[in-house]
């Protein structure tokens, strides 16, 4: 309906393509330029998706270490907080300067984007156990790191599902952004260069592919959520 | 030999006297309820007879041995089920073997006789949440009974219950404790569950508690729901209710 009215006015008005394309042309932007920004979207993915998976086994790691030492908890996690008031716009520059065009810059402002959400909500799901829960398992004799396996562990994870979920939507933005500021290939640098020679309808176009992108890896990421978290479903209807 | 003895248990948290001088005695196969007022550390007295806390002095032994702050000699169930949402009913109830040391596999070879009896027959493969309350802390019960089969210490286990279905599950109990010579320490503030359920019955003060009498329950086993209007039962009560 919406891109009807689009189409519409952009006919009835004559807009300038370089203004505002019509559907129809991004369209065939789209298809026109797909094997080109295949190639660049594979780029783009690839580094989201290692950027991705770091920060999730890092923020993994650490959620695991904070939980099991409260001290440690207290120390890091205002300095968690600070980190993500840091604009990554400011700071990504520094990483071009540092590490240079190739893959490694990317994949940092992707972790810088993702590693916050996984360690908090991940930190936030550990914590909500039952005590009296963490209590009849040692009363049984249970170890901490069985402890941890048995209750712990699976009582954090839909927490730690939702905060993976937003973090797998913003990897694909982290990558752009990374890309926008130096690189040689992918999505975030074919927009640039597209935007430096007008070519509008293919700006948009890209921006559909990266919408897509992020709706699949969140989807992907809620099929997990359904396959590992089986009891979840019963717990809705009660 | 009691099965399980307590001795002089004394326990304060700060400058809150919670157990002063405790002295419990369980012999084997046998069924005692606390009564006490609640609030009145009688949870406390079961966090250290399982060894989750030290008691400031005093001793817990059972079978002759001196179990204090010792974790993994007997277990407890709450008014919570605390069944784990994320494991169906048969792993659950494997837990404390599984926590044992068994592989799944022997556990659930081995707590699977157990479901018939305890009613819950068909549900293996069921999750928590697909249960009622009432199965629920059947399946809690079963698991209790697995960690260790001789003692058992139930704090108000049917205590979030229903009226009508706490009553059949304490039938229920009276009826599968005649097949499974089980001692149970039993926590309530539900004067005729403690008569309905045990052989005898102490009684607590109010903070910082000590037994203040001790009732053996003159009631015949096996119990029925028909003693609950029994002379005796009736008599008991008001003797239980008077001292409270």
């Amino acid at each position: 309906m919406l891109v009807l009215l689009w189409e519409a006015l952009v006919r009835l008005f004559e807009v300038e393509s370089w203004l505002l394309p019509a559907p129809t042309e991004i369209a065939v932007a789209l298809a026109k330029d797909w094997p080109i920004l295949f190639y660049h979207m594979r780029i783009t993915v690839y580094e989201a998706l290692i950027g991705f998976v770091f920060s999730v086994v890092l923020a993994f790691l650490l959620a695991g270490l904070m939980d099991s030492l409260p001290l440690l908890r207290q120390a890091i996690y205002p300095l968690l907080v600070t980190s993500q008031t840091v604009p990554i716009i400011s700071v990504a520059p520094l990483f071009l300067i540092w590490f240079g065009y190739g893959l490694l810059p990317k994949v940092l402002v992707v972790v810088l984007v993702c590693f916050f959400p996984v360690v908090v909500s991940f930190l936030q799901g550990l914590a909500v156990v039952d005590p009296e829960l963490i209590d009849l398992l040692r009363s049984m004799g249970a170890s901490r790191l069985l402890i941890f396996r048995l209750a712990k562990l699976p009582a954090a994870l839909p927490t730690f599902f939702s905060g993976l979920k937003i973090a797998a939507t913003y990897s694909i933005m982290g990558a752009v952004i990374g890309e926008w500021l130096g690189a040689e290939a992918g999505l975030g640098y074919f927009m640039t260069l597209s935007q430096r020679s007008f070519l509008t309808a293919r700006l948009f176009a890209i921006i559909v592919v990266i919408t897509v992108l992020s709706l699949a890896l969140f989807k992907v990421i809620e099929l997990l959520e359904r396959a590992l978290t089986p009891w979840t479903r019963w717990q809705e209807e009660s | 030999m009691f099965k399980l003895e307590v001795r002089d248990l004394v326990k304060n948290y700060g400058d809150l006297e919670t157990l002063a001088g405790i002295n419990l005695k369980l012999s084997e196969g046998e069924f005692v309820a606390i009564v006490g007022p609640s609030g009145c550390g009688k949870s406390t007295l079961f966090n250290i007879i399982s060894g989750l806390h030290q008691p400031d002095s005093g001793q817990v032994y059972i079978d002759g041995q001196d179990v204090t702050g010792h974790t993994g000699r007997v277990s407890y169930m709450h008014q919570k089920d605390l069944l784990l949402p994320w494991k169906t009913i048969l792993d659950n109830v494997c837990l404390p073997l599984v926590i044992k040391g068994a592989n799944w596999r022997e556990a659930r070879d081995r707590a699977a006789p157990y479901f018939s009896a305890f009613g819950l027959a068909g549900f293996e493969q069921h999750y928590p949440a697909q249960l009622s309350g009432g199965m629920r802390q059947r399946a809690a019960l079963l698991r209790t009974y697995l960690f260790a089969s001789d003692i058992m210490l139930l704090d108000e286990p049917f205590g979030a219950l229903d009226a009508i279905t706490r009553r059949q599950l304490q039938l229920w109990l009276l009826a599968t404790l005649e097949r499974y010579r089980t001692s149970v320490l039993l926590i309530t503030h539900d004067v005729e569950e403690a008569i309905l359920l045990s052989d005898r019955i102490y009684i607590l003060t109010d903070r910082p508690a000590k037994v203040k009498e001790e009732i053996i329950v003159p009631l015949a086993r096996p119990r029925s729901s028909d003693m609950l209007t029994s002379m005796d039962f009736i008599a008991l009560k008001r003797r239980l209710l008077d001292l409270l």
